[in-house]
């Protein structure tokens, strides 16, 4: 391995943090614009209906991109948008929102309304909160409003965590915070992008681990949500998150405005991650747990040593994952079997973007890896060449006869308990196969 | 907590917008309030008498160097501790400009300038017209209250101030922007006092000042000076310290009444016809 290639993430982290290396533009690529940021948060409720000012074609991907659905669902929820063309984008489209809105109102009379806009609009700059503030207090009332062109910066993370902060600005009732419940109980925040029946089986396994705690869900952040069940949502006790961005505006807001606090652990990726955010969670709500004394605890305890084993301590694993909070509870699992992880096609930005989680995670909690610099796939080829029997992480069929451990997040069990035992499954699996000696096909 | 005061100043290009903005900046400054003076033009030029050879980077220039700007990058301390920003631009003929203004004046906001200097009142001084969204936003609700017209008596001048008073009806009826009146910055055009007095009339605002016009300007400028730093002692400098003293008094505020093109054109006439 080329060592002037490589480097420590912990470094790499702390001199982005600092701001000691220039770094591109590059959007997360799985994840877009604050534009799918909000609209993916809005979405999840049914009592909000959406209204795009701009152009029509970032409302009309909606319902083809694969995020937005699975095999037996895709996205048919109401899509509105102020289409706007040429001579709006000319003379302005604000009469054309104002319009649209009312006509929203009076069509959807039970709904609040959110209104979005795209690139288009706030590059001619039409005052769209002036607009909504020149509607009657009533229509006025029902409608929030995000900037959200995809071009000035705002990411996707910025685009939930923004709507979530206007959520609960706008339609939350705190009085209702603190009322409280005889037993201890969490609202549980799922990570987005979750589809049935990956979702069922997730929410079931982790109020099945909740439970090891004592604890019970209160409330579930889920598609077909509404402003009544934010309401209920201040009788929990704490708020729990299993994606370490997704939902975090709206917790610091219920911890501001609301009283309600939250775990700041997330991510519980494998044995070692599901038992420290339980106990976090315990820890948080008082609660006197031994959570190693649980039979489903010890019993995958045992698994992960048996699988551990014949891994073998030290051995290299190679880890290829743009997106940050993914990448870190993947280095996170390699290191609780053992291996010795090497991160590859790190993207800086990607790390700037999420700033918070990699210096809570790698800065504060000491979670580190070998950085290998590389631009192109030959490269990283090359290096999986030089290392002795790795394993790969990554979810591409580019490493022939290699042992690749292949694990799409999107349709699978990945958080708690369960999750580290499907993962353990399947590496156990990747390491009883033959590999595949072509790359063209993926292996079943 | 104090009333922030945000006075935003529009007219033709070259009337002598930055001139009076940054007179009417020392001025106040001289009264003893702390102002911020932003300038809200690619040319990035308003504030450069206020400033002499210190000027830093434009907003959007520092944009281009690096994403985080920090208060110190973007802000310099001008004549008489006034705080002056150039909002900057793109070179001419290429970008948008009203979306540079757009994203500088989202800069402004983020970087709480106004609440981290402790300002009492900021001005801004916007290029020419009302020509795009960009340009009207010193106009939206979180931006100025109040708005004054730069004007000559000659024709394009005051019909660039009554078109600018269409944008200020529109954002008023929606807002509490007003206009606060018309300050007359005199070419000695004929029948000045006339016209201009009939189109505030019309408008139905005030003649709130009437600037003479006088060299001693130009040879203050050409030291990069304002008239209040470089010739305090002059009457043009008096000029500005009564503007500076009258917009601060200043309660008559309105939703403007701008003419069409044809009662425009009918209003310029009219000083004739009486002739």
């Amino acid at each position: 391995m080329d060592k002037s290639k490589t480097v420590k993430l912990s470094s790499l982290v702390s001199a982005i943090d600092k701001e000691l290396i220039e770094i591109g533009e590059c959007i997360d690529m799985h994840q877009f614009c604050a534009f799918w940021g909000a609209y993916d948060v809005f979405s999840y409720f049914d009592d909000i209906v959406l209204l795009v000012h701009g152009t029509s074609g970032c409302t009309a991907n909606r319902h083809f991109l694969s995020a937005m659905g699975h095999k037996d669902f895709c996205d048919s929820k109401t899509h509105l948008t102020t289409n706007m063309k040429e001579n709006d984008i000319i003379f302005g489209g604000e009469q054309k929102l104002i319009d649209a809105l009312n006509e929203t109102a009076e069509k959807y009379p039970d709904k609040n309304i959110a209104v979005l806009t795209n690139c288009c609009t706030d590059i001619i700059g039409d005052d769209v909160q002036g607009c909504i503030e020149s509607l009657p207090e009533e229509l006025r009332s029902r409608i929030v409003f995000m900037n959200t062109g995809g071009y000035s910066g705002k990411s996707y993370r910025d685009g939930t965590e923004n709507a979530f902060r206007l959520l609960a600005e706008k339609l939350y009732d705190f009085s209702c915070c603190g009322s409280g419940t005889p037993n201890k109980t969490v609202n549980l925040f799922l990570r987005r992008w979750i589809w049935d029946p990956s979702k069922t089986n997730e929410i079931k396994n982790i109020i099945n681990d909740l439970a090891i705690i004592g604890v019970e869900v209160n409330e579930i952040f889920d598609h077909g949500f509404n402003t009544e069940k934010l309401k209920k949502m201040g009788k929990a006790d704490l708020n729990v998150a299993l994606c370490p961005f997704f939902s975090r505006g709206f917790l610091d807001q219920l911890y501001n405005l609301g009283g309600i606090g939250y775990s700041d652990a997330a991510a519980p990726v494998g044995l070692d991650a599901t038992v420290s955010w339980l106990k976090n969670i315990a820890e948080k709500l008082g609660i006197d747990a031994d959570i190693m004394a649980d039979e489903r605890v010890s019993a995958l305890s045992l698994e992960r040593d048996r699988l551990r084993e014949k891994i073998g301590e030290g051995r290299k694993c190679v880890i290829w994952n743009q997106t940050g909070d993914r990448l870190l509870s993947l280095i996170g699992f390699a290191k609780e079997l053992g291996m010795k992880p090497i991160v590859v096609g790190v993207e800086p930005s990607a790390i700037r973007e999420k700033m918070h989680i990699f210096r809570k995670e790698v800065l504060e909690g000491g979670l580190d890896a070998t950085v290998y610099a590389s631009k192109y796939i030959d490269e990283i080829r090359e290096l999986v060449g030089e290392l002795d029997d790795p394993i790969i992480f990554c979810n591409d069929n580019y490493f022939s006869g290699k042992k690749v451990f292949r694990y799409r997040f999107a349709h699978n069990n990945i958080y708690g308990l369960e999750g580290a035992k499907s993962m353990y499954a399947e590496l156990t699996k990747v390491l009883d196969t033959e590999p595949n000696k072509y790359s063209l096909f993926l292996e079943e | 907590m104090k009333e922030l005061r945000q006075i935003a100043v529009y007219g033709k290009g070259g009337i002598g917008k930055s001139t009076t903005c940054s007179n009417l900046s020392a001025a106040l400054s001289n009264q003893g309030y702390r102002v911020l003076q932003i300038g809200c033009d690619p040319k990035a030029d308003s504030t450069k008498n206020l400033v002499g050879d210190q000027k830093k980077l434009s907003v959007l220039e520092q944009l281009k160097l690096k994403k985080n700007a920090v208060l110190d990058d973007i802000v310099t301390k001008g004549f008489a501790n006034t705080y002056c920003i150039e909002a900057g631009g793109p070179e001419p003929g290429f970008g948008c400009a009203g979306r540079g203004i757009i994203t500088a004046m989202e800069i402004v906001e983020k970087l709480n300038v106004f609440q981290e200097l402790d300002i009492d009142i900021v001005i801004y001084d916007v290029l020419g017209d009302v020509v795009c969204g960009g340009f009207a936003v010193p106009l939206r609700m979180s931006f100025a209250k109040e708005v004054y017209l730069v004007t000559s008596g000659e024709t394009m001048a005051l019909y660039a101030a009554n078109n600018i008073s269409k944008a200020i009806k529109r954002f008023g009826e929606r807002s509490s922007v007003r206009l606060g009146g018309i300050i007359c910055n005199q070419r000695n055009a004929y029948l000045e006092h006339e016209v201009v007095e009939k189109l505030a009339d019309k408008i139905s605002t005030q003649v709130i000042s009437w600037i003479p016009r006088d060299n001693i300007v130009q040879e203050c400028e050409m030291k990069n000076k304002t008239v209040v730093e470089g010739a305090p002692d002059s009457a043009q400098a008096k000029v500005y310290d009564d503007l500076a003293s009258k917009i601060i008094a200043n309660t008559n505020m309105v939703i403007p009444t701008p003419l069409d093109d044809e009662g425009f054109d009918l209003m310029i006439k009219q000083p004739l016809m009486m002739d």
